[in-house]
């Protein structure tokens, strides 16, 4: 019988058999380990590490700096250190770290045993740390990125940058990307269906409601970038002119694509950081956070309005007045949000008694310096002031104010209030307090000065300055304050090996919080909670002191084994009423092997052996669908009981299965990547110089119309097979997998036949690859039908157990919308190109 | 009343700003299609061109849907019987970031009566 | 210990947007000064805030929680960013080469390459041209058209007023105006390559005499250039 769970006698003896089920195997093992807490931590100690190479690249720029003709470094170097600093600081440290700490906490605050999809989040982690590698390996070999971190084309292009350098950039962080991207709709899912039973949207602790909105952002935000990045590769390797001037493309697509992905970037970065302020305040405030339900609105403003302003490192460029006024006005309002939040942790503090700890020393840093630099990006928004400022040390100054105040010092908070958490020790020594002083003097001492370098002309990314500019003794004493604010971080890091070795011993929660992550062993076990608590107030008022043990024996939720399975709670989405057992899949080195597939489809890339990237590109779709191999089940089970007396369905017979809304969130990111091409298209035709083309795109009548044909037959008969299933169904999904095939060849011959050559204009590279997205998804919609057949024939589909399927059916729908929008977006543009030539 | 599932009432709480975020990508668009196909050349009547009334007019359809928008959301959370705390929260949010949205439009988009387009 | 080389060094400089030379710069300049004072005075008020909050227990305790949420989250910065806001794009309309204010313009092209400037005077008799020394007359708008050959550079002389990148496949314009004769440094502001830090050039202002004879003595010089080619 399945429903039957087995009741242990002891807390103990469930101890041991929750671990036994959930435990990372030593040795080669943990190669395959999927579990949260450990890639959590692996990923916030690989993201410190590459903050350490970042920080170093920083000194070494300090030290060129130091004087205005400094030997030590030439222009060539200086700009692969310039390039790679900011690069790994905001690609390889920040965002990593902020997932880390998501993929660590996220679930215990929550009250789940782990996130929605492990071996995404093990397969997130390999990509980052092979990408990650991969620039890294680069920058010792003398080859790194050096066009600055926002690799600006042309300078960029294979005309200006004809080594690998730019390509190691744009491979390695699309690369790293894909972990970004999972960790979103990781994060989405389990923000939003996997916590504890009872734990409404409205009671969830604050925290998740930032990393709800940061994942939201990411899935909008970072297609831009990636899809820029391949459209430059595509340039750079196969001469598709996007951003050529000469050929019909513009230079300025690119800052577009780059700046609503890079300004989004930076509140993705400070909003998990201000979640930990929102959690940690109230904690050392000693009462709840006031404006819970402000801060939510406050939060979803300021998501938008990030979204609203990347024109705002773009004023310089000669956009019309109006036009740069939307963004200006939009990058000021931002300021009230932030304002919002910030006095409603000053409420919270001052209607509280609050405690000295040094996680509150680096709040105090955090409001310092933040705000400060949030003051001067109000003045930056405003457009005359920043034509003089832009690109100049004050901005490099604002930039730092922002990151380090908005990111560093609440993580630095955040580190020293969960350490203990992950180690079970607390500090003896108090090395912390001097420590924070170093950073946080130091920090000013470089940057403060900083803001009058700008304004006295120095601009940025320059490796010498003339002596008569009056910039020497700024640059020196900026350069003296890195060097004490480097011995802080190292004193930090002394501090943290000593709490970890010699740290104290307690036994629950020394905080006194008031959240669940605290109502766990400590150090954690690998199931987080032996059985799952009953949500009944606003989960940032609760008592861990009390929680812990009486989830420890076993009171609440599965608080048992079942079959050796692992098994956490989804619920509904809004109520947070218990709605499914989800299964999750065990240990597994197939994220692994994956990742190293898709290494190689870079690495392939990259060394330009074009042969090899059609076989990894094969290999990762088939360790994909090798992944499902332990996913589903074969019979219907209908409700299991899962304790306190009441019983779900497992997550395959249940109408919202996370793995159903993760493809929505897929095709949402995937979605705006599109949207982004086609706004790309369209901003060409604009904007760029040397258009019309000579030659112009010719797809006729026939051929597109039977292509619509072949898609709506596809889609059709794909959505037949789902909405009403039995046993023709299978026959229905060949019908839809013929169809799709149909139209990705008939889309794949008019990208060859009715363009003229891609290379030649932008309008044609443009369309060609529009036709090209467009039948890509046909032909993974070919595969979504084989494999649905393929769960048919295996016995995982039932008309209870459609989940398979209606995946499968999400995707037959985005492909049939992708692909008419691609045929009517080419004939259209095309038309108005032509229409240009006439005038 | 018009019923929603969990996952669309969850969605309501963006609602307003998405609505701001499609005017803007309208406004922003809509003006640099105008100034390529020449609109601010065509005058119309009493020195008003066609570019700066396309733009007032985005601007009036958009600042009427997020106001809309926000009404439903304050009689929604008014008239919703409390069928449970969850569902208030989200259409008190949705209704607040209404509110912002229509502040945001109004602090951001206004310009379209003032400064040059093209 | 800071506060002794600023004294020292102030304001000051060949490169520096503090020390104008022109109206346009001048305008931005005041625009900063007012901005850091009233930022200084936010800053100050909220640290002291901050501080008070976390040391003295129970300060501002009167204040309710939504009372602090309206007063600083709200009141506080609304009037401030509207009042910037307005003014910022009052000034912006003002600056930029709309007509207005500053008619009359004589119009330089700026055709930047890696690495230097080539400054041509279409409006000059011979159309002359000079690298990495631009003349203008004191006193008069100066329509800079900005264009690139390769990559993106940008235009800044920090004393006479902002930038404007030069991008290739684009002209883009920018306003200036020189209100004291003088030589003016100038640099290329976006990263254009390893020899982005000596893409550098200046500025001659002439009195208008001056000028007239600095551009027949360049067309002199150009032509000859010319008859030897």
């Amino acid at each position: 019988m399945t429903g039957t769970p087995e009741q242990p006698t002891s807390p103990i003896r469930l101890h041991k058999q929750l671990s036994a089920i959930w435990d990372t195997p030593p040795g080669l093992g943990r190669l395959g380990a999927v579990n949260h807490t450990i890639l959590g931590q692996r990923f916030i100690i690989a993201a410190l590490i590459f903050f350490a190479i970042g920080g170093l690249l920083a000194m070494l720029i300090r030290t060129q700096l130091a004087s205005g003709a400094s030997p030590f470094m030439d222009a060539e170097l200086y700009a692969q250190v310039f390039t790679m600093h900011g690069t790994i600081m905001m690609f390889l440290f920040a965002i990593p770290l902020f997932e880390g700490i998501a993929i660590y906490l996220l679930p215990k605050l929550l009250g789940a045993r782990d996130l929605a999809f492990p071996r995404l989040t093990a397969y997130g982690f390999w990509c980052y740390i092979f990408g990650g590698t991969m620039l890294i390996v680069a920058l010792i070999a003398g080859v790194a990125p050096d066009s600055g971190w926002f690799m600006y084309t042309p300078l960029s292009s294979s005309t200006y940058s004809p080594g690998i350098n730019a390509d190691v950039w744009l491979l390695g962080i699309t690369f790293v990307e894909i972990s970004a991207v999972s960790a979103a709709v990781e994060i989405m899912v389990s923000v939003l269906k996997v916590r504890a039973p009872g734990m409404s949207l409205d009671r969830m602790p604050i925290f998740a409601w930032y990393l709800l909105v940061v994942a939201a952002m990411m899935l909008i935000g970072f297609p831009p970038l990636i899809l820029g990045s391949i459209l430059l590769e595509l340039e750079r390797a196969f001469g598709l002119p996007f951003f050529d001037p000469t050929r019909g493309g513009d230079p300025l697509l690119w800052q577009h694509l780059f700046w609503l992905f890079g300004h989004p970037e930076v509140y993705i970065i400070f909003l998990p950081a201000a979640g930990v302020i929102s959690t940690l305040i109230p904690v050392f405030a000693g009462r709840a956070l006031t404006g819970y339900r402000t801060i939510v609105v406050a939060i979803i403003a300021l998501a938008f309005l990030s979204f609203g302003l990347w024109v705002h490192h773009m004023y310089t460029v000669g956009i019309p007045h109006l036009a740069l006024g939307f963004f200006s006005a939009a990058s000021a309002m931002a300021a009230v949000p932030t304002a919002i939040q910030v006095f409603a942790w000053l409420a919270t503090l001052s209607h509280g008694r609050p405690r000295l700890t040094v996680p509150m020393l680096h709040i105090f840093g955090f409001f310092f310096v933040f705000i400060m630099g949030g003051l001067t990006g109000v003045m930056l928004a405003m457009v005359p002031f920043d034509w003089q400022a832009h690109d100049t040390h004050f901005v490099v100054a604002h930039l730092h104010y922002v990151l380090v105040g908005g990111f560093i010092f609440p993580m630095l908070a955040g580190l020293y209030y969960w350490l203990p958490h992950a180690t079970g020790r607390l500090a003896v020594h108090n090395l912390s307090v001097p420590a924070f002083w170093l950073v946080f003097g130091g920090f000013n001492i470089t940057f403060f000065i900083m803001h009058l370098t700008g304004l006295r002309g120095m601009p940025r990314r320059i490796h010498a300055y003339p002596a008569d500019a009056g910039w020497e003794v700024l640059n020196l004493i900026s350069s003296m304050g890195s060097f004490i604010m480097t011995i802080g971080f190292a004193l930090i890091v002394v501090d943290v090996f000593l709490q970890i070795r010699f740290g104290r011993r307690f036994r629950r929660d020394p905080w006194k919080s008031a959240t669940l992550e605290w109502a766990m062993p400590t150090p954690p076990p690998s199931y987080n909670f032996a059985a799952l608590p009953k949500v009944e107030r606003r989960a940032d008022g609760l008592k861990p002191q009390e929680i812990g043990p009486q989830l420890a024996a076993g009171h609440g939720y599965l608080g048992f084994v079942r079959q050796g399975r692992m098994e956490t709670l989804g619920v509904s989405m809004l109520t947070g009423k218990a709605e499914q057992v989800i299964i999750l899949p065990g240990q597994t080195n197939l994220p692994l092997y994956t990742a190293l597939a898709t290494g190689c489809f870079f690495l392939a890339m990259l060394f330009k052996q074009y042969w090899a990237v059609p076989i990894a590109l094969l290999a990762m779709l088939a360790l994909f669908l090798l992944w499902t191999r332990v996913t589903g089940q074969r019979s219907d089970t209908g409700s299991l009981p899962i304790g306190m007396g009441e019983s779900v369905p497992p997550h395959a017979e249940c109408d919202e299965a996370p793995s159903w809304w993760a493809m929505r969130f897929i095709l949402t990111a995937n979605a705006t990547l599109y949207a982004s091409l086609l706004f790309g298209g369209l901003f060409l035709w604009v904007s760029a110089p040397n258009w019309p083309p000579a030659d112009l795109p010719a797809l006729g009548i026939v051929l597109p119309v039977l292509t619509a044909l072949a898609l709506l037959t596809g889609v059709a008969s794909g959505r037949r097979a789902v909405s009403h299933y039995d046993n023709r169904s299978a026959g229905w999904l060949v019908l839809c997998g013929l169809a799709q095939a149909i139209s990705c060849a008939l889309l794949v011959w008019l990208a060859l036949t009715a363009i003229p050559a891609p290379t030649g204009h932008a309008l044609s590279a443009t369309s060609f690859v529009i036709l090209l997205y467009a039948a890509l998804h046909c032909f993974l919609a070919t595969v979504f039908a084989g494999y649905g057949l393929w769960r048919i024939k295996a016995g995982y589909v039932s008309p209870a157990r459609l989940l398979d399927l209606r995946i499968g059916r999400l995707w037959q729908d985005y492909t049939a919308i992708a692909g008419l929008i691609a045929l009517v977006f080419v004939a259209a543009i095309t038309r108005l190109a032509a229409e240009g030539s006439l005038s | 009343m018009i019923a929603l599932k969990q996952p669309a009432t969850t969605l309501l709480v963006a609602t307003g700003f998405i609505i701001w975020s499609v005017a803007f990508i309208a406004l922003y668009g809509g003006n640099a299609v105008g100034c390529r196909l020449g609109w601010s050349e065509i005058e119309l009547a009493g020195g008003i061109t066609l570019q700066r009334l396309m733009l007032v007019g985005l601007y009036a359809l958009s600042l009427a849907a997020i106001l809309l928008f926000s009404l439903w959301m304050h009689r929604r959370y008014r008239s919703a019987g409390r069928t449970s705390e969850a569902t208030d929260f989200i259409y008190r949010v949705a209704r607040d970031g209404g509110v912002a949205a229509v502040a945001a439009t109004l602090f951001c988009f206004t310009l379209v009566f003032w400064l040059s387009p093209c | 210990m800071i506060a002794v080389p600023l004294a020292l060094s102030g304001c000051a400089g060949n490169l520096s947007a503090l020390d104008p030379a022109g109206p346009v710069s001048q305008s931005i300049a005041e625009l900063w000064w007012a901005m850091l004072l009233v930022g200084a005075l936010i800053f100050v008020l909220v640290m002291a805030l901050v501080l008070l909050t976390m040391l003295r227990p129970g300060f501002g305790s009167s204040l309710s929680p939504k009372g602090w949420i309206i007063a600083g989250g709200l009141m506080l910065p609304i009037p401030v960013i509207t009042l910037l806001i307005v003014y910022a794009l009052m000034q912006g309309e003002r600056l930029l080469p709309l007509g207005g204010a500053f008619s009359d313009t004589l119009r330089i092209e700026a055709r930047a390459r890696q690495w230097n400037w080539e400054f041509h005077y279409p409006d000059s008799p011979g159309a002359p041209f000079s690298t990495d020394v631009l003349h203008i007359p004191v006193g008069r708008a100066i329509d800079i058209v900005a264009t690139s050959e390769d990559v993106i550079h940008s235009f800044w002389v920090p004393r006479l007023g902002g930038k404007i990148d030069a991008t290739p496949g684009h002209a883009a314009v920018l306003r200036l105006r020189a209100d004291q004769s003088g030589s003016f440094g100038g640099l290329c502001a976006e990263y254009c390559g390893t020899g982005h830090t000596i893409m550098r050039f200046t500025v001659e202002a002439h009195e208008p005499a001056e000028y007239e004879r600095v551009m027949q003595s360049l067309s002199a010089t150009g032509t000859q250039r010319g008859q030897a080619q």
